[in-house]
């Protein structure tokens, strides 16, 4: 072993993490600390400090030699070598018992890593569960990821990609590779660097926070998972024997996982629910009912309910009660609980037509990970008696089909043009992409998930009526009576201001409405230069200058958004417009 | 020709075996639909439905022997030998008694298929229903549950998605007529009235008028909006519902004759007059067609002169439509 290896204990350094968790979680009446892979022993002197006997193990006899000069026990073993290493390791300890075992740097340099683990495990296993700390380097840093865009790979001496390494971590694959050898993590002290010794070459927009690659390339990492700036993983384990694949990890995945979220009040909409789902003609799915708040005496009907329609059906039903939280929480509860490739939303006051599934199915065939939007279709409904004195319902409306058939982004940025029950969202968003529902959103929390999902993964338009999103009349308990004006507003401005704070991925042909909408905006500006200087108007024009006014007003607001934008900077004096509608509706006041 | 003993009539020993008692009106039940190029699919949903409404209402013990009766209207079998094999085997095991198939070898049209079928009907109720229907698990326990009173002669299944939107009395259920999507009939109304007027009605409006003479023989027609069907409709982007030409074609032909039949020759004058000038040639047939029939004394006898059942609203509403789905 060279020198390069030859690091001292520093505060603000990896060891000095490892070492905080040693002294956390060591076993408080054994005095036994194992280094395996220990190099040149940084962390033996301040183990020692606190009372423990250390000992060293590594495959270099430099290190070994150092650690013995220095008065430590050490023993060269070669890790690749697993059950002779872990002979030697027990006959080191002797009759005495260990209070924690630290692989620092050492997992990423030898291929078998898993069988050492394992070994390990069952060392601790018998000395009554001794902990683990492992330190290994963080190949899914910013830094990684961003270079790899640029087509970089730079191995280095030391560091992340050290050329000796023969493994490499993320946080799911330490997770994964620990978990399969019987160990489970209680508790992580990450080494963070911002900027790693990966952070070159200077200047790169990839790297530099601030600009806007970068900082659109952070939030995607951000959001995806944990160790954004982790250099190392430092993280504790205790050993725990676990049964390896339950049920529902073997069960072959369905295409669909339906999100039902139910309050147990609408026992009339939830039956036709279930029983649009059990009539679809493709049956590739399986439904969650998050009974949301629903006392546990109630549950049973729900699971009855279900019950009904057979076993086929009712095997792929699971119904999961959540307690507290708003709107959002039984859909995050969905989330982690889903198997399916994609998800959609039905609350149990909305009702699907025979080819809901099949829709999703077939566009996902074609454009796999986007969203699937269907033509949205709504229909008044509100409370009624029925014969027999049941509660019921009586529809007040045909369905009209109002919002649009296509999904327009910039139109989604300003309001949501898109109801629950009519898109499918890929569950790659959720998996790879970190994303989640918002739980601090009382309300348009569907919305919010719609554009952060759309955003990222693009949009596919089937076209087709899959779905009757149920208006309640007022007097209801929808959540559009239960929510204040207020509620709605704030929730709407969260959103904005959520997708203000970061770049945005506009899909193609953005630009161009842009410039259109922005066209719209000096057209109406120069009106308003025309009319402030041609006196009293006829009521022709009051009511042209109002049509104007109104249909500038989406546009205007629209553009309001991309002003505001970190990114999408416009900078017209579009608050002229703003005036120009009140200014009208002033002048005809005055005549 | 395949027709099994209605075990509706004279439950044999397998029924015996199983329902020894039977609490409510459905001490047996017969249900029989006709079909006509069924969509892929869409006879086995069929089945899967009423299987799992015969297996909750026996299960309860309100239900006797059932006997599902499949009439075939298609140019060719819909069912082979070995698809029928597996719908007998999942309806057996659903509680269903016997099955029945028989292929009509031409195209009887919807009225009279289930009049075929309804020869061999011998036990107390019928239940009428599309083949385009999913049944939910409660209908026949809630299309049952009106049927204390001896007056009710047809109970009607509430359709999702799309509901029907003519009016029904919302504390005692009555309505102007039935759809035989899923209607549940008793034996007395077919006694009373023989069954559908099928030399009159084709395709459509043969339940309106099944109804309307229901009602003239003195029973109730019942809307039960608790015990539901899923009728796979579906809705074009406008938000209207997708239909063919043929059943613009019935529909238009059915609601000439039913006016005609209903005493209402002011309709009739005005519909002509309005499929005549239509810019549509399938109105125009209709049309056409009507004044044929008329004038070779084709067309049914008028009847209801007092107007005692007929209701027709605005051009082709039945019934008073609490919403349209054409405005």
């Amino acid at each position: 072993m060279t020198d390069r290896y030859r690091y001292g204990y520093r505060p603000g350094t990896v060891y000095e993490s490892v070492v905080s968790l040693v002294r956390q979680f060591r076993i408080a009446d054994a005095t036994v600390i194992l280094d395996i892979g220990c190099g040149f022993g940084a962390i033996a002197e301040p183990i020692r400090e606190t009372g423990l006997t250390y000992i060293g193990f590594d495959t270099e006899e430099s290190g070994i030699t150092d650690l013995l000069g220095r008065g430590f026990e050490a023993q060269q073993i070669d890790l690749r070598e697993a059950e002779p290493s872990l002979a030697t390791i027990r006959m080191a300890v002797g009759e005495r018992r260990v209070a924690a075992a630290v692989m620092v740097d050492a997992l990423e340099h030898i291929p078998n890593g898993s069988e050492i683990l394992e070994g390990i495990r069952q060392f601790s296993s018998a000395q009554g569960g001794f902990p683990l700390v492992i330190a290994v380097p963080n190949v899914t840093h910013i830094d990684i990821a961003a270079k790899l865009l640029m087509g970089r790979w730079d191995v280095t001496e030391t560091g992340i990609l050290d050329a000796t390494h023969v493994a490499w971590f993320s946080a799911d694959g330490l997770r994964q590779t620990t978990s399969d050898a019987g160990w489970v993590e209680i508790e992580q002290n990450d080494f963070e660097l911002p900027d790693s010794d990966q952070h070159f070459p200077p200047g790169a927009a990839a790297l530099q926070r601030g600009a806007p690659l970068h900082d659109l390339l952070a939030s995607v990492r951000q959001q995806a998972g944990e160790g954004m700036i982790v250099n190392e993983f430092v993280r504790v384990y205790v050993p725990l024997e676990r049964e390896k694949n339950s049920d529902a990890e073997t069960r072959e995945a369905p295409f669909l996982t339906v999100l039902m979220r139910t309050q147990g009040r609408r026992e009339a909409t939830i039956q036709e629910a279930l029983l649009a789902l059990a009539a679809q003609s493709s049956q590739n799915f399986e439904l969650l009912i998050l009974a949301h708040d629903v006392p546990r005496k109630d549950l049973g009907g729900l699971r009855y309910l279900a019950s009904c329609f057979g076993e086929e059906f009712s095997g792929r039903v699971r119904v999961i009660p959540v307690d507290g939280g708003g709107r959002a929480r039984p859909l995050n509860v969905g989330v982690e609980m889903a198997r399916g490739r994609y998800l959609a939303i039905l609350d149990d006051d909305d009702v699907v037509f025979g080819h809901w599934v099949e829709t999703y199915e077939r566009h996902a065939a074609k454009a796999n990970g986007r969203v699937i939007r269907c033509a949205p279709a709504e229909q008044g409904v509100r409370p009624a008696t029925w014969p027999g004195g049941r509660d019921g319902y009586t529809i007040t409306s045909r369905p009209r089909c109002r919002l649009p058939e296509r999904f327009d982004l910039l139109d989604h940025l300003f309001q949501n043009r898109t109801p629950p029950c009519s898109f499918a969202l890929p569950r790659s968003a959720f998996v790879d992409l970190g994303i989640r529902f918002d739980e601090s959103l009382p309300v348009v929390e569907d919305w919010d998930v719609l554009l952060r999902v759309a955003l990222m993964s693009g949009v596919v338009d089937t076209g087709e009526v899959t779905a009757l999103w149920r208006k309640w009349d007022k007097g209801s308990d929808s959540s559009k009576y239960v929510h204040s004006d207020m509620e709605w507003r704030q929730a709407r401005d969260t959103i904005i201001a959520k997708l203000d704070s970061l770049p945005l991925l506009l899909p193609p042909r953005s630009v161009t409405e842009i410039v259109r909408l922005q066209s719209r905006v000096a057209t109406l500006d120069s009106l308003r230069v025309h009319t402030e200087g041609s006196g009293a108007l006829g009521e022709t024009d009051w009511e042209y200058l109002l049509a104007r006014a109104a249909i500038a007003d989406e546009s205007v607001r629209a553009v309001e958004v991309m002003k505001a934008s970190t990114s999408w900077r416009v900078t017209v004096p579009i608050r002229a417009i703003g005036r120009l509608r009140r200014m009208v509706a002033s002048w005809r006041e005055s005549n | 020709m395949t027709v099994a003993a209605d075990p509706a009539a004279s439950p044999g020993p397998s029924a015996e075996r199983t329902t020894p008692e039977v609490s409510g009106p459905l001490t047996s039940l017969r249900i029989q639909t006709v079909l006509f190029h069924p969509a892929g699919g869409e006879v086995e949903r069929l089945f899967r439905g009423l299987g799992n409404a015969v297996r909750l209402a026996k299960g309860q013990g309100r239900l006797g022997p059932v006997h599902l009766a499949v009439g075939d209207c298609s140019a060719a079998r819909s069912l082979s030998h070995d698809a029928l094999k597996r719908l007998e085997l999942q309806a057996q095991s659903d509680g269903i008694d016997a099955v029945s198939y028989e292929f009509f070898g031409e195209n009887l049209g919807s009225a009279a298929g289930h009049n075929r079928l309804l020869m061999a009907f011998e036990g107390p109720f019928v239940l009428i229903i599309n083949p385009d229907v999913f049944a939910s698990p409660h209908v026949l326990l809630e299309l049952a549950l009106p049927l204390w009173d001896k007056r009710i002669g047809i109970v009607e299944a509430r359709q999702i998605p799309l509901e029907h939107p003519k009016d029904f009395n919302s504390v005692s259920g009555d309505t102007s007529w039935a759809s035989t999507a899923g209607a549940l009939v008793r034996h007395e109304v077919i006694d009373a009235i023989g069954g559908f007027d099928a030399d009159s009605f084709f395709l459509y409006c043969d339940d309106v008028d099944f109804s309307w003479r229901t009602r003239l023989a003195g029973f109730r027609v019942v809307h039960q909006p608790t015990a539901r069907i899923f009728h796979d409709k579906r809705l074009t982007t406008a938000g209207r519902i997708q239909v063919g030409q043929a059943e613009v074609h019935f529909a238009a032909e059915s609601a000439l004759i039913l006016a005609w039949k209903y005493s209402r020759p002011d309709l009739v004058t005005r519909w002509l007059d309005m499929f005549t000038q239509s810019q549509r040639p399938g109105e125009r047939k209709v049309a056409e067609e009507f004044r044929i029939r008329r004038d070779m004394g084709y067309l049914p006898e008028a009847i209801d002169p007092d107007r005692r059942v007929g209701e027709f609203f605005g051009d082709g509403a039945f019934a008073y439509h609490r919403f349209s789905y054409d405005d």
